[in-house]
């Protein structure tokens, strides 16, 4: 038992080192590259995956396509911006109102379109999205077609959430990327994370064991709307100013496709899409969109096709039975078979029992 | 009441359209339950396809309209071939709806790299005619489109009703594994519906270039009111999208004099939904 | 004087459009005991099935259980009352491992599971007793029938009945697997737990339970023990009749 214990404990310490490796380069990127370009790929990366996961825990977790994700995102940035504009809250309390707004919204809009079923959802959410832009347009208090700028002042300010720079913003985008990340680990490996797996295989199955599927679909889109609107108030701090354009039926197609590409069935998915396919897009944007418009979308609908065809399970998908992982499990991480690591896991639970 | 009659016949015109576009989309998801996200852009592929036939060879747009139709009908059976039917397999819905939409990107960017994105228009002799009838004023090329749009609807009907492919295409709609088991070609319908559905998607097009202006994303308006008929309209049924079609025309019209043009957009979407949810509610009480 | 049946199903009926589907049946299930029902394809079995575990809402007529009317209970609410059930059709979580199966189960119920802690551990108790243990980290899609069959009441067990329904979980198996299913059937029921069952193959019937209820054409016409039910002449007729086409 003494060495089972010994490898397992060799195994988190590697895994430990690994992932406080990868956070460490995340964490000295700005410290090195000064490029504000790049830095503005890093935070679209952060603040796109985010998005992504949110609609991961809605599409991915629970099997429910969302095409209106951005509708949320564009929401929860007019409602925050309007806060502080309008009746000048602090920006930080104006996160939080437009994220409570927006959940608010989901719930009720969504809690007639939850019997719905399949391809159906997917409509409605597309139709819910494009009816909030327009309404929006038509609205003055939402500042109609021409959209609603941040107060501009000088100096950096944390408590306004203001910067001049772009690094405050690339480590307020990590810390938010990692937080939704371990809520996502968090939910997935907890009653509701069950809930919303069994309903993604089988409704019926899910009623069968006493889950209400109408009840954990709507906190699904609650929560997922939610990280959305936080992603809204985080892009409107950064670019300080929005128009209903953020919200056009595109955006949406893109916050989904680093879920797809990395991978829907894991919550890390998001993260491995965003980091590939969005400095993909970046670079082949500021490459190719002078000389020939269109072809930096044209050569990631080709990557997207790509994927999908060859590797319906994403790129982590993938990796998860590749001999890549294998070997970095075997290699560098020791990482010893799983029925070490639960007897271990339970021989610890005995001990704390007794 | 000569604005009203105009805006009626005008919303009649369009909704032919929308018609149109919904019965392709519903043959499509009728059999393999499959959203195509990428409808419109089939719509756009079908208005360049004419442009460039009438450019360089000269045609009228209107005698373009059955090259089209062929043309597109093989550029869909080459998409089912190789990218849905072995997709399919993987009963991932997802991932099928991101294939359309990647198809769906994958088109409006290619049309905009081959083309650009200006805007450009088939002029003919008589896009400038127009027909009296009474108070109302008629287009020619609308009335032509809408002539050609009601034969193509009733020979589709007519099509799926009578013939043995139309029943087999109903067949495997109904049940794609009886419809195995007695020896129809699933894969075979497969393309052939998909291959059926952009044709007419590529004809509405066509159809369009008379009156309407041709860009990289003309299509996206059409193809999202082309999922509200099939919705509306019910499933697998063809007179059902076409007075769906119709209705969507009408509703955008009325809306658009009655209120505001710049609602019409909002009033569709939430209309939708609204149909949508009692409709649901309707089949659940039934149960 | 007996004591209250855990279920009692009063003048039930179902129809569908004009077809009557079951029609007046009555019946109760006592507890502890394995009862059975039987009656030939189309005789309305699974539709009973499905009105008492709160699928699809009987047209006319009461279901109770230890007394308490649950005619009008949703599905998702019977595990809470400790009732579980299994499908004709195995609905497994396909993506999912065997072990995160039984997990998601022991989230649910009456009695719950608090912490992720003890979801799996009593998940992993469950696998024992059904003997899935050794292949707890396949994915559910990647096994064959008669494994997945065990994870259908896997799965059930998890959420900690004392009432279960058991709906053809032996239909596909070879006669061995079948021994082994009825064995597992039978020590589930030593363990304290109910069991109503429909089941096709005669053999697990007989072997199994000791109250038979036949149904036919949505009736009921026969209930007993196995051998009164097996020596009545209606249900010979009914049986011998039909042998030939019920397996066709």
């Amino acid at each position: 038992m003494n060495e089972k214990i010994q490898a397992v404990r060799v195994y988190r310490r590697n895994l430990t080192i690994v992932l406080g490796l990868i956070l460490l380069i995340f964490c000295l990127i700005p410290v090195f590259v000064k490029s504000p370009y790049i830095l503005n790929i890093f935070i679209l990366v952060f603040y796109m995956s985010t998005l992504s996961m949110a609609w991961n825990l809605l599409g991915g977790m629970t099997g429910q396509n969302s095409l209106g994700h951005a509708a949320y995102m564009g929401l929860g940035a007019y409602v925050s911006c309007l806060f502080i504009t309008k009746a000048h809250v602090n920006p930080w309390v104006s996160a939080v109102l437009g994220m409570v707004v927006v959940g608010l919204v989901a719930g009720i809009i969504f809690f007639p379109c939850f019997i719905l079923r399949g391809p159906y959802f997917t409509l409605v959410s597309i139709a819910f999205g494009e009816a909030l832009r327009q309404f929006i347009i038509n609205s003055t208090f939402f500042g109609r077609a021409s959209g609603i700028g941040l107060p501009f002042k000088r100096g950096d300010s944390f408590l306004d959430f203001r910067f001049a720079g772009k690094e405050p913003y690339y480590y307020i985008g990590l810390v938010m990327v990692i937080l939704i990340y371990l809520l996502m680990k968090k939910i997935e490996r907890s009653r509701m994370g069950y809930a919303l797996r069994t309903i993604r295989e089988d409704e019926d199955a899910a009623a069968a064991i006493g889950i209400n599927p109408i009840r954990y679909k709507i906190m699904a889109v609650v929560v997922s709307a939610m990280v959305a609107a936080l992603v809204g108030f985080f892009y409107a701090s950064y670019t300080r100013y929005i128009d209903p354009e953020l919200m056009i039926q595109a955006k949406s197609t893109e916050s989904v496709l680093p879920a797809v590409v990395g991978g829907a069935a894991y919550v890390e998915g998001p993260l491995v899409g965003g980091l590939i396919m969005i400095p993909l897009s970046e670079f082949l944007r500021a490459k190719y969109s002078a000389i020939l418009p269109g072809i930096n979308m044209l050569l990631y609908a080709v990557a997207l096709l790509a994927v999908i065809r060859f590797r319906p399970t994403g790129i982590l998908g993938w990796y998860m039975h590749s001999g890549l992982k294998k070997t970095i499990d075997t290699k560098i991480l020791k990482k010893p078979p799983v029925e070490v690591l639960e007897a271990v896991e339970l021989d610890k639970r005995r001990g704390k029992e007794a | 009441m000569s604005i009203f009659l105009q805006a009626c016949v005008n919303g009649l015109l369009m909704g032919g359209f929308y018609s149109l576009m919904g019965m392709g989309q519903n043959v499509i998801f009728g059999v393999m339950k499959i959203v195509n996200f990428c409808h419109g852009e089939m719509l756009m592929v079908g208005m360049y396809l004419t442009y460039v036939l009438s450019t360089t060879f000269g045609l009228d747009p209107y005698l373009c309209v059955p090259l089209v139709a062929i043309l597109m009908f093989c550029l869909g059976a080459v998409i089912q071939h190789t990218l849905i039917t072995p997709s399919l397999g993987t009963k991932s819905f997802t991932n099928l709806l991101f294939l359309t939409v990647g198809l769906g990107l994958l088109l409006s960017n290619g049309a905009l790299v081959l083309f650009g994105s200006e805007y450009r228009t088939i002029p003919t002799t008589y896009s400038q005619t127009y027909i009296s009838l009474g108070p109302v004023n008629l287009a020619l090329p609308r009335l032509i489109s809408f002539g050609v749009l009601i034969v193509i609807s009733v020979v589709l009907f007519a099509f799926l009703k009578y013939t043995k492919t139309g029943k087999q295409i109903r067949a495997v709609s109904q049940n794609p594994v009886g419809a195995e088991v007695v020896g129809i070609n699933t894969k075979r319908i497969y393309i052939l519906t998909y291959g059926i559905g952009t044709a007419l998607a590529g004809v509405a097009g066509a159809l369009l270039t008379g009156f309407y202006t041709i860009f990289p994303t003309a299509g996206a308006s059409f193809g999202f009111r082309a999922l509200i008929v099939v919705v509306v309209g019910g499933l697998g049924s063809i007179p059902g999208a076409f007075f769906a079609g119709i209705f969507l025309g009408l509703l955008e019209t009325m809306v658009a004099l009655f209120i505001s043009p710049s609602y019409s957009d909002l009033i569709v979407f939430i209309t939708f939904i609204v149909i949508l949810v009692v409709r649901q509610l309707i089949i659940i009480r039934r149960k | 004087m007996e004591k209250t049946p855990i279920i009692e199903v009063q003048h039930i009926t179902k129809r569908f459009k004009g077809l009557t589907a079951v029609k007046d049946v009555s019946f109760s299930i006592r507890e502890g005991a394995i009862t059975g029902m039987i009656g030939p394809n189309g005789a309305g079995k699974s539709t009973t099935f499905n009105m008492i575990c709160g699928y699809y809402p009987p047209t006319e007529g009461k279901i109770f259980f230890r007394g308490q009317d649950i005619t009008d209970k949703k599905a998702y609410e019977y595990t809470k009352m400790k009732i579980a059930r299994t499908f004709q059709i195995m609905k497994p979580l396909k993506n999912l491992s065997v072990l995160e199966n039984v997990v998601a189960s022991c989230y649910f119920g009456h009695a719950a599971a608090k912490s992720e802690h003890e979801a799996r551990e009593r998940a992993m108790d469950v696998l024992q007793f059904t003997g899935l243990y050794e292949k707890r980290h396949i994915l559910s899609k990647d096994m064959g029938t008669p494994d997945q069959k065990r994870l259908e009441m896997a799965r059930a067990l998890a959420t900690k009945p004392e009432m279960l329904f058991l709906d053809e979980n032996m239909a596909g198996l070879n006669p061995a697997e079948t021994e082994a299913a009825i064995e597992l059937i039978r020590e589930i029921n030593r363990s304290g737990v109910t069991i109503f069952l429909i089941e096709h193959i005669m053999q697990a019937v007989v072997s199994l339970c000791e109250e038979v209820i036949v149904l036919h054409h949505g009736e009921k016409i026969a209930e007993g023990t196995p051998e009164q039910v097996m020596n009545d002449p209606y249900v010979m007729e009914v049986y011998l009749g039909k042998k030939e086409g019920s397996h066709a």
